[in-house]
């Protein structure tokens, strides 16, 4: 079976990365040219895409990690499901951050600012708990591919069906770690 | 990579995982394992559905679709319960990374496909004893 040939981070995230750059005014490095002016290169669409993506994934982060606040005593299946589930998000936050244009936002801040306001309240049962997650993983990836079939550059939308594909498979282990009673 | 090479480069990934799927469905023990025998089943017709949709869309593409090689190196001996798993799971993960690199090279509804190929595969990891990966076929990040 034909293997595709390894790319790098900041290969796979070019795309974006140089967009970012671009939103930036960035020119090349010995470049007479002026800085290229910002304003139409912000709308960039993968830009806003990759913002919004970055938006939802901390969003979901900060949700699995109330869940994990909510229920500290959880059998080792499910707090392994949940801590699983953190391991994930937080890598696609920062993935995602490495390439957002260095003049926006962090997403941190505001996700986590605004969270404290309007967080999903986390389920007192531990089964309902990661059941709940396991919906908001669901919508996640259905969010995330649709990201995808919208990414111009292909090494983006590349990086985000991966990212979808994480997701769905955090539903299906956090559905099953609600059916485990140990 | 042209659309029509990464819809051939899949199909050639596909073809190769229904081979090893052939094997593997062939020595599973199914009265013993029912439950291998048909997660087994359920991927080895999964696989030819995909295979037989890449196919039409190679030819709608204007290509003419690769065939199959006479065999295929199955991942492991393949011939213990843990071992017929533990194949199956290298195909998904192969799979996996073959759909990923065809969601860069497509665009559209075959896109789309691919990237729904591409959970599918993720997914079913699961199924075969794999654990949940943050980049599903794209390791490298």
């Amino acid at each position: 079976m034909p293997t595709p040939p390894p790319v790098s981070r900041r290969t796979a995230l070019g795309g974006a990365v140089v967009a970012a750059g671009l939103v930036a005014g960035c020119t090349a490095p010995g470049s007479d040219a002026p800085p290229r002016a910002a304003g139409p290169r912000r709308e960039d669409p993968d830009v806003a895409l990759l913002s919004a993506v970055l938006a939802s994934e901390q969003r979901l982060l900060d949700r699995v990690v109330a869940t994990l606040r909510r229920h500290p005593d959880l059998p080792a299946t499910q707090s392994a499901a949940l801590a699983g589930a953190r391991t994930t998000h937080r890598a696609h936050v920062a993935l995602l951050r490495a390439g957002a244009p260095s003049d926006s936002p962090s997403p941190s801040v505001s996700a986590s600012a605004s969270s404290t306001a309007t967080a999903t309240p986390v389920p007192g049962r531990a089964a309902a708990a990661l059941l709940a997650l396991a919906g908001a993983e669901d919508d996640q990836s259905g969010s995330v591919r649709h990201a995808a079939l919208a990414a111009r550059s292909g090494a983006f939308a590349r990086v985000l069906a991966s990212m979808a594909a994480a997701a769905a498979q955090q539903a299906v282990h956090l559905r099953a770690g609600s059916k485990d009673r140990r | 990579m042209t659309p029509l090479q990464a819809l051939q480069q899949t199909l050639a990934g596909e073809h190769a995982a229904l081979y090893v799927y052939g094997v593997l469905g062939a020595r599973v023990p199914a009265s013993a394992h029912p439950s291998l025998a048909t997660r087994l089943v359920s991927a080895y017709t999964t696989h030819r559905a995909r295979r037989d949709h890449l196919s039409g869309l190679v030819r709608a593409a204007g290509g003419r679709p690769v065939a199959a090689e006479v065999s295929y190196r199955v991942p492991n001996a393949a011939r213990t319960v843990d071992e017929l798993d533990t194949a199956a799971l290298v195909i998904e993960r192969r799979c996996a990374s073959v759909y990923a690199a065809a969601v860069g090279s497509t665009s559209g509804a075959d896109r789309g496909w691919a990237v729904d190929a591409l959970t599918d595969c993720a997914v079913r990891q699961l199924s075969f004893g794999g654990s949940p990966s943050s980049f599903p076929g794209a390791g490298e990040l």
